[in-house]
């Protein structure tokens, strides 16, 4: 949509500006409830599908000596991977002040919570015991036991409850303001909602001032956080001296690979967002435009690190080693293919070219094949070092059953539930940074004519960080 | 209610009765032990000694007992047969006591005869419809009454055979399809004693192996690993060499330092090529003066004759003639795959003659003939009955097949550790001739072929719940005899065949019951052996009396003169342009005769030369994979003229070209849920031929067509058939 | 009294018969796979005997690996178990395992190079009477903790009770875990290396002694002696 028309918006009023970016919530369409409806199916069907492996033993998996981990740990990486970007671009986007990113902000902060919520998960559900889990977790128990905190798992555990409270924290505080105008503009159980959630936010200065403070510290502190998390991720894996998983390059690898794979999942809920709620007002090809650049960065950062490390390995022809790359040109080629294309070869041509990046059709197309590409990658990290070890006598191939397929489609259809509901309930298009933004592109009366002007805030000012 | 007194008298009857524990009494559900017997400690275990009977080697076993439950067999120390070692098998025999599909009550046919329907019988009914049949044989004709077993011996064979003899039957049939018939009749040849030699293979330094099994099955698997283990590396400056020559590395070929490949029934060609080189080069004394050798053919046998007709390399045999000889004390052993060829007799003899020539007949770490009966000179003939020479028992089973057919026999007593109906070549038809028979009774612990075309069967106990004694046939100097005991008391309702025979003596009086003048077993082995300065109960508890004084060996007449033995070629049944491979059969490690096959922990135990489980599979050479188009694991028709089963490809990288292997022991049709239903039996592809020289079966003499098929299911290997060539990623 | 057990096996002896694999089957409770979990490479064994080929030449040699758990002093399996189910114990020198702490992250099987960890992935049950073989000395695992070769732990301690209630040493001899009682040409030794007389120390002073994967510094207690190579011929 032209510029006029945001003018318009803004000349028009809070109502109607409210009214377009709050459409999501207020009316619930039948194709709503088709999709919630599939989604709970889906989630249903592979919460029944872990019911059923946790009464019955984990052998309902494709699970085997030597390879212990599979599809559950494949997901728990990949999603782990995904919520990184939604962190990490509205922390990033914040502190450089990107001007495009106001619209992007909440769902991709969405993101983050709800792909770790998705992600957290696996850790439990792949335990041999699951029900015994909180041995895990350092309590003071009568038989004075600790966890093992040398273990990568440990660190798993404290990174990712580190992480999933920070996030959450850094959803709830933003959304708050807009959680205000939400509550000034509802009726019935729904002012109920937003009035306990917006914690009585009243938009008086002081308020703002502490919103801002909390929202520049929340986004600095939470990109370590999210870096250490997916760095921990990866040392489950580098910390273990199986071949192919012992490389020092892994903690970068992995968050380069969760940034890859987190920006290809923002496109794509944004994508969808748009369309489902008519957001073309606000969700702009500009956004997916710089979006797209992103995205390409990260192609050639994350080409780079697996260049790197394929060279070293396949180079030294170290007997271990030399096992595994074999099998990727042998039992584990289709995968490999798979990745490389969906990673590298598709990605890098389409995004070089603007009107790719411009069609939204065509990104969204192309952030699905790239993290479709990210989750071969992950399977070919997991699978085939394992498959491939250091005894060759116990080799054996993996193949994942029902039971593991129904939890992909599940953790698929748990993410779209939960961001379904979220585009409900809550507030997905951050109100009050829009309006900030529009502010400054507006129509001014300067004496008695309407000049079209952009301004910036100073910063120094009061109230701004 | 049970008032005190009363109380007290059930529990000490209790524990009375339970003292007595191994007497055929049935335990019977009543309150726990008030008073626990002596022997129930609870957390502390017993040891009982008795003796392994899961394959003809004779191993001296303790079993660990704890609650009257057995938990676990070890080698039995004092045993001079396996000193407190064990094979797989004899670590399985727990799941043979404890089987859930073991007979507990008497079956009488309820079906068709040969359906293997029956209906569970009180042995008051079993007993009678035998006494009944026995009865009427014994008026109408008591030579029509056949007994089937597997060779039996010690005392339990002394009452079979006391029985047969006083009943009137000369009909008694001992069935082991690897008997050492060619073994016998190549020692009587070469040696002059038909009987089982003793190999010194701990104090060897060199062993040709013809063949040789001794590592996995033979005779005493047990007793030649332990003592190829001290050949190694027991003495300190001594490291015992092993050649083996065979046309497929087999797990004892994967143990010798040199494995040279021969065509199948080339084993005695290729001895006679080594004798050739030895007595030309005069390579040994006897070697040097066994002239008449020469003369009478041995000139002929050069290294070049030798190696086209063997495949070998003359280079080879010349090379490894001057190690033997020059490494001596040496030893030349035959296995089961050369004496199983129409030749058989021919190939092991050859072998015989090899130790001849090179001085290693009764010397140190040589061959050599003891006297295993010297305890029992006082039994006269009857001595033999203890330990009958191992034969197979092949030609009197063919006999009695006919004479089935015929219609000769009104009664067949069967024994279950026999399995004809499994393991004879199918053209033999002993299934069809044994229904022949009006009235068949087996003695068995489970139902298998064999035992399903009866019409009464009758559940003994395992070998782990009888009472006996045992001479082992390899492995001892004649100084020990194995006392077994059941080590834990019958749970089955059960009764041992010779109690069974010792009552049915009783019943049919006269001679019968004159000859088996005893109460029951138990005690006509107790009056054999207690008494006479031999305290029986430390003898019990020792496993049997080893005095460790080994008697006198027996004299080898021709060992000094050595004749050539007749040469004859292995034949083979089969056109070679319809069928391309000679097809080698081996006893598997698991299975041997296939009485292992219902054992899941054998079923599970990786085979340890194809890492294979639970299946059946046929063994290829590369090139011949390739010819064929065929892969690991893909499925093919195998197809004798004798007839067709199905079976997975195992591409083995050591095998002579044209040789098709598949062992022995898999593919039962009724014996259990883990041994049915898993593949073809190899049995059934054989023809009914026999060597030549002993009348043993020859298994090795037919020819195979391999054609790929689909089938159903796939072959389990436990080592990764990529990996498996890759040793150098674990160093 | 401290010991620190090992156990050596020696290349030259073992014919690859399989005895010590039925052997530690029956005394460790160790539940049958049957041939569809074979298939899927879940084998509950213990101990397994990797047969390798090895082509020289013309030749192709089979190579037999009895393979049970080294008992690493530096054992990475015991480094990333997050809840201690598997440790140290500084008494025997093992690398113990307790059952009901494990939770089956499974990251210990990960980490063993030599793969000698084994998981329960049911809860295997026995057919009557089959269970009545059970071994009371040690538990039968539930469903979804790992289990591996433990030297036959159980045996270590009734020797050491035995030895405590009769007030002496344990004897060297006197614990012989399941696959070195019953394995026939006597490839297995164990004992206990604090003993410089026992038969183990012994054999370690071997120059055929190599371990597997030594280069990962593992620093396992199971040590192999190389087959030797008869001269000529």
């Amino acid at each position: 949509m032209s510029d006029d028309s945001r003018n318009h918006l803004a000349r028009a009023g809070e109502t109607a500006l409210y009214d377009e970016l709050s459409r999501s919530n207020r009316v619930t369409t039948r194709s709503w409830y088709v999709a919630t409806g599939i989604a709970f199916l889906v989630f249903a069907f592979g919460l029944g599908a872990f019911i059923y492996m946790m009464a019955t033993g984990m052998g309902v998996t494709g699970l085997n000596r030597p390879v212990f981990w599979g599809v559950m740990i494949i997901l728990f990486v990949f999603w782990i991977g995904v919520s990184h970007s939604g962190t990490l671009i509205s922390a990033i986007l914040r502190i450089t002040q990107a001007s495009w990113r106001a619209p992007v902000l909440r769902g991709a902060e969405a993101m983050t919570v709800f792909a770790l919520m998705v992600g957290g998960l696996f850790p439990i559900m792949h335990l041999g015991r699951n029900w015994r889990f909180y041995y895990i977790v350092p309590y003071p128990s009568e038989r004075q036991l600790w966890p093992n905190f040398r273990s990568p798992l440990v660190w798993d555990m404290v990174a990712i409850a580190t992480y999933l409270t920070g996030s959450i924290l850094f959803l709830y505080f933003g959304m708050i303001p807009d959680l205000a105008v939400a509550r000034d503009r509802s009726t019935g159980w729904r002012k109920k909602l937003y009035t306990t959630l917006a914690a009585g936010f009243r938009g008086s200065h002081a308020e703002w001032r502490r919103y801002h403070v909390t929202s520049t510290l929340f986004a600095v502190l939470i990109i370590p956080v999210a870096v250490s998390v997916h760095s921990i991720v990866s040392w489950d894996f580098a910390m273990a001296m199986v071949p192919g998983w012992h490389s020092t390059i892994f903690a970068p690898y992995f968050v380069a690979g969760a940034i890859y794979s987190g920006i290809a999942g923002v496109i794509t809920v944004m994508a969808a967002l748009r369309w489902a709620f008519k957001l073309e007002n606000h969700l702009t090809e500009r956004h997916f435009d710089n979006l797209g650049k992103l995205l390409l960065t990260m192609t050639l950062i994350w080409g780079y690190f697996y260049f790197s490390e394929f060279l070293t390995t396949w180079y030294s022809r170290l007997p271990e080693d030399w096992a595994l790359i074999s099998s990727y040109g042998g039992h584990y080629l289709p995968l490999f293919l798979l990745m490389l294309v969906c990673n590298f070869l598709i990605p890098l041509p389409l995004l070089s070219l603007g009107k790719v990046r411009r069609s939204i059709p065509a990104i969204f197309a192309v952030s699905l094949v790239v993290n479709v590409g990210m989750w071969a990658e992950r399977a070919l990290i997991v699978v085939p070092s394992l498959a491939r070890r250091n005894d060759p006598s116990i080799w054996h191939n993996y193949f994942p059953t029902w039971v593991e397929i129904s939890f992909i489609t599940g953790a698929l259809a748990m993410f779209a539930l939960l961001y379904l509901l979220f585009a409900k309930l809550l507030p997905v298009m951050a109100i009050s940074d829009i309006k900030d933004h529009l502010f400054r592109t507006t129509d001014r009366s300067v004496g008695g004519t309407v000049v079209p002007s952009v301004a910036e805030e100073e910063s120094g000012k009061e109230g701004t960080p | 209610m049970l008032d005190r007194r009363d109380f007290l008298k059930l529990g000490g009857a209790t524990a009375f009765a339970a003292l007595f524990g191994g007497c055929e009494r049935l335990p019977r559900k009543i309150v726990p032990f008030v008073i626990p017997p002596e022997n129930h400690k609870l957390g502390e275990a017993l040891w009982y000694a008795s003796v392994c009977r899961q394959c003809p080697a004779g191993c001296g076993i303790v079993v660990r007992v704890a609650e009257g439950r057995a938990k676990k067999i070890e080698g039995n120390p004092l045993h001079p047969v396996n000193r407190g070692k064990l094979c797989a098998r004899g670590q399985a025999g727990l799941q043979v006591l404890y089987h859930p599909e073991r007979l507990g009550r008497p079956l009488i046919l309820s079906g068709p005869r040969g359906s293997g329907k029956f209906r569970e019988a009180s042995w008051e009914e079993a007993i009678a419809a035998l006494m009944a049949g026995m009865k009427k044989v014994r008026t109408d004709d008591p030579a029509s009454l056949l007994m089937l077993t597997e060779p039996m011996r010690g005392h339990a064979n002394l009452v079979a055979a006391r029985f047969m003899r006083a009943f009137g039957s000369p009909h008694r049939v001992a069935w082991d399809p690897f008997g050492q018939d060619a073994l016998l009749s190549a020692c009587d040849a070469v040696f002059g004693v038909r009987d089982v030699p003793e190999y010194d293979i701990a104090g060897a330094r060199y062993v040709l192996s013809f063949s040789g099994d001794f590592l996995e099955t033979g005779l005493s698997p047990v007793h030649y690993g332990r003592a190829y283990g001290r050949m190694r590396q027991e003495r300190p400056t001594v490291r015992g060499k092993l050649v083996h020559f065979g046309p497929r590395l087999s797990m004892t070929a994967a143990n010798a330092d040199v494995y040279l490949p021969i065509a199948p029934g080339t084993e005695g060609l290729a001895a006679l090529g080594i004798a050739h080189v030895m007595v030309k080069e005069k390579l040994s004394p006897a070697a040097a003066a066994a002239s008449s050798l020469w003369g009478s053919g041995l000139d002929r046998m050069t290294p070049d004759a030798v190696a086209q007709a063997t495949g070998l390399v003359a280079a080879d045999i010349a090379a490894v003639a001057r190690e033997f000889a020059g490494n001596r004390p040496g030893l030349a052993i035959a296995g089961d795959a050369a004496a199983s060829c129409t030749n058989g007799t021919f190939n092991v003899a050859c072998a015989a003659l090899l130790n001849a020539l090179a001085g290693s007949v009764g010397a140190p770490g040589g061959v050599s003939f003891p006297n295993r009966l010297a305890p029992f000179s006082r039994y006269g003939a009857d001595a033999a009955l203890l330990l009958p020479p191992p034969e197979s028992g092949y030609p009197a089973l063919r006999e009695a097949i006919g004479k089935m057919e015929r219609g000769a026999f009104r009664m067949a007593l069967l024994s279950g550790a026999a399995n004809p109906a499994f393991c004879l070549p199918a053209s033999l038809k002993f299934g069809e001739a044994l229904l022949k028979v009006p009235l068949v009774v087996s003695f068995a612990s489970f139902l298998d072929e064999t035992t399903s075309l009866s019409d009464l069967v009758l559940p003994v106990p395992t070998y782990l719940e009888e009472w006996g004694d045992d001479i082992a046939p390899a492995g001892h100097a004649g100084d020990a005899v194995t006392l077994s005991q059941p080590v834990v008391d019958a749970y089955r309702d059960t009764r041992a065949m010779s109690d069974i025979l010792i009552a049915a003596g009783k019943e049919l009086g006269g001679p019968v019951a004159a000859a088996l003048p005893w109460a029951s077993f138990r005690e006509c082995v107790d009056k054999a052996y207690g008494g006479k300065g031999v305290n029986l109960e430390e003898a019990r508890r020792q496993g049997g009396i080893f005095t460790g004084k080994p008697g006198p060996s027996r004299p080898t007449p021709k060992a000094a003169r050595p004749a050539l033995p007749k040469p004859s070629a292995a034949a083979f049944e089969g056109d070679p342009a319809k069928y391309p491979f000679v097809l080698h059969v081996y006893p598997s490690i698991a299975h041997a005769d296939g009485r292992g096959a219902n054992l899941t922990w054998l079923q599970e135990m990786p085979d340890p030369v194809t890492t294979a489980v639970w299946r059946n599979w046929v063994e290829i050479a590369p090139e011949t994979a390739r010819r064929l188009g065929l892969a690991d694991g893909d499925g093919v028709t195998v197809t004798s003229p004798s007839g067709s089963l199905e079976a997975f490809v195992v591409i083995h990288p050591a095998i002579a070209a044209g040789v098709a292997a598949m062992p022995l022991g898999q593919g039962h049709a009724r014996y259990g849920q883990h041994a049915a239903g898993r593949g073809g039996n190899p049995f059934a592809l054989l023809p009914a031929g026999e060597d030549a020289g002993s009348k043993g079966p020859a298994r090795q003499s037919t020819r195979v067509a391999l054609a790929k098929a689909k089938v159903a299911g796939t072959l389990v290997r436990t080592v990764n058939v990529e990996g498996q060539w890759k040793y150098e990623n674990i160093l | 009294m401290k010991h620190k057990w090992a156990m050596v096996i020696d290349m030259d002896r073992c014919t690859g018969c399989g005895a010590c694999v039925v052997a530690c089957a029956a005394e460790n409770n160790t539940p049958t796979a049957g041939e569809a979990e074979a298939a899927k490479g879940r084998l509950m064994h213990w101990l397994r005997i990797s047969r390798y080929w090895k082509r020289e030449g013309n030749e192709t040699r089979a190579i037999f690996v009895p393979t049970p758990c080294m008992h690493c002093e530096k054992a990475p399996c015991e480094i990333v178990c997050p809840v201690y189910a598997t440790y140290h114990d500084e008494d025997d020198n093992l690398n113990a395992m307790v059952y009901n702490r494990c939770i089956g992250t499974r990251y210990c099987a990960n980490n063993c190079p030599y793969s000698v960890r084994v998981f329960n992935w049911w809860n295997y049950t026995w057919e009557k009477p089959l269970d009545e073989q059970l071994n009371p000395d040690l538990s039968v695992r539930s469903r979804g903790v790992m289990e591996k070769c433990t030297y036959c732990i159980q045996r270590i301690r009734r020797a050491r009770e035995t030895a405590i209630s009769e007030r002496r040493e344990i004897r060297d001899g006197e614990v012989v875990p399941a696959c070195a009682q019953t394995c026939p040409p006597g490839a297995i030794v164990f004992g206990d290396t604090a003993d410089p007389d026992s038969a183990v120390s012994r054999v370690l002073k071997d120059p055929r002694v190599f371990k597997l994967m030594e280069h990962l510094g593992t620093d396992p207690s199971t040590a192999y002696l190389k087959k030797q190579r008869g001269p000529g011929r």
